[in-house]
Formats: structure tokens, sequence, C-alpha cells
């Protein structure tokens, strides 16, 4: 397979996006400020999680790819999630 | 008798877009096992962390921040730029990617300059004194954010070799998988950042 058919995504499309990105890190900023408790760490990450999707999604082109490579890319996530998941329950069961 | 050589140009760009996207992952994993390192020593020492986070320059590492993001964008846009035949403008781009990563560089220098001066670092008698989680945060704090910088470097190094190739014409509209391939490795290097400012910087 190579480059004919490919995807070109627009400059304009790219500026949208660095916006979007830069507004979610003004209100991971400020959510952080703002006294949450105990939500705070949940919300922060969330923040987080929709700026690492929209990073994946656009600026490294996701959205554009073969399905192959969007399966592997969540399924990597989701093996992360299962590490994090048993290592903290293995902890606090202890 | 005839001489010639028949070169047989074996390309496969999804093949090497692929191989790419698995080292990313093998990265992912990498920094995701410092990550979970995090996590528990969090879950473990809340207030120490809290405490440990505030000693960080929340200001400077917002400002990298926001310099990632641009550079993410500038190095995305090199490569719409050499997909519509416009050479000189990814080679421009490129290089303001790499301008932004200088900038990133300079920033955590003056960060860790100033914590290394406080008796921060791993092994400063200061930082041993400390409480455990205290400790054990700016253990990690150095190890990550050092390991991102070394990957930053190793980014910037690979960018400007791609921006060379592309000046001297290796790299064209017709044959580009290099400069995908560089800018998906950038684009990492900031989609870590991403986590690693919020977990160390923010959630105090």
């Amino acid at each position: 397979m190579n480059q004919e058919k490919q995807h070109i995504t627009e400059y304009k499309v790219y500026g949208i996006v660095l916006v979007a990105l830069l507004l979610l890190t003004a209100l991971s900023i400020w959510v952080t400020h703002i006294d949450l408790k105990a939500w705070t760490v949940g919300i922060a990450l969330l923040v987080t999680c929709s700026m690492a999707f929209i990073i994946l999604t656009y600026f490294m082109h996701l959205k554009f790819d073969h399905i192959l490579i969007k399966i592997l890319v969540g399924l990597v996530f989701v093996l992360f999630a299962i590490f994090v998941g048993i290592t903290l329950l293995e902890y606090m069961t202890r | 008798m005839e001489n010639t050589v028949t070169h047989i140009e074996h390309r496969d760009d999804f093949g090497a877009k692929l191989g790419m996207w698995i080292f990313i992952f093998t990265e992912m994993l990498l920094f995701g096992g410092l990550f979970l390192v995090y996590s528990v020593f969090r879950w473990k020492f809340s207030a120490d962390f809290h405490e440990a986070a505030a000693e960080l320059n929340t200001f400077l590492g917002t400002i990298n921040t926001v310099v990632l993001l641009i550079s993410s964008m500038t190095v995305a846009m090199a490569l719409t730029a050499i997909q519509k035949n416009n050479p000189k403008l990814a080679v421009n781009l490129l290089l303001i990617t790499v301008f932004l990563g200088c900038v990133f560089l300079f920033n955590k220098y003056h960060e860790w300059g100033t914590e290394i001066r406080d008796g921060l670092y791993p092994g400063a008698a200061n930082l041993m004194n400390q409480q455990h989680g205290v400790t054990l945060f700016f253990g990690l704090y150095f190890f990550m954010t050092g390991l991102h910088m070394l990957h930053m470097i190793a980014g910037m190094i690979l960018l400007t070799i791609i921006a060379i190739r592309v000046k001297s014409g290796k790299v064209n509209s017709n044959k580009y998988t290099l400069l995908e391939n560089g800018s998906l490795y950038w684009c990492l290097v900031d989609l870590i950042w991403i986590f690693l400012f919020p977990l160390l910087y923010l959630v105090t």
C-alpha cells in the first residue's frame, strides 16, 4: 500500500484543534484551583483524557487511519487500565 | 551483455506506519509503568504528594504545555504541507517545531535549576530529610520529566534530520512516510506531557 489516496487534513482543522486543546488546558487548571475535594483528580483526569483523545484523533491522524490502528490504540489503553486497576486493587486489599 | 541492475523498490507505507505505532505502544507502556508507580505512591502518600507538588513551578509548567501543544500543531501542519507539495513550508514548520522544543527545554532548565538549588533533587540531604512521600514525589518527578526530556531531544534530532531530507527532496509529496512517522513521535511526546503536567503540577 502506498500513499496515493491518503486523506489530507486542512491547516484550518489543526488550528481549530489547537484552540480546543488550549481551552481544555485552561479548564484543567481552573478545575484544580476550585475546591472539588475528592472529585478533583477524577475531573482533571477526564479533561486530560479528552485532550489525549483529541491529539490522537486529529494530530496523530487516527480519525482518518485504518481501523486496525484505531483498535490497537484502544487496546493499549485498556491494557494499561487493567494494570493500574489490578495493582491498586492489590494494594487496597492488603 | 547488459550490465543494468534493476532496483526493485520495496515500499510498504502502511507497514511502516504500523511499525511506528507499535513502537509508540511500547513507549506508552514505558511511561505507563511510571504512571502506575506514581498512582500507587500517590494513593499511599496523598498528603505528602500534595505538599511536594506545591514546590513545582506551575506557571512554567503551563507555558511548557502550551508550547508543546502548538508544536504538535506545527508538526501536523508540516505533514499537510508536504502532502500538498509545499516542501518549503514543510521545512519551516518542522524548524518551528524544533524551536518550540528548545523553548520547552529552556524552561525545564530553569525549573530543574531552581529545584536543584533548593536541594530537592534525588540524593540531596535536604530531600532525604523530608517526609517519605515528598522524597518519593521528587524521585518520580525528576525521573519522569527527565525521561520525557530525553524523548524530546531524540524527537528534535529526528525532526531536524527529516527537515534536511525534505530540503534535499528525499522526503516529498510522493514519499513522506518518514515525516508522517516523525510527526507521530513528536505528538506522542506531547501526549505524554499532557498527562505529566496535571498529575505532577496540578493535582494538589
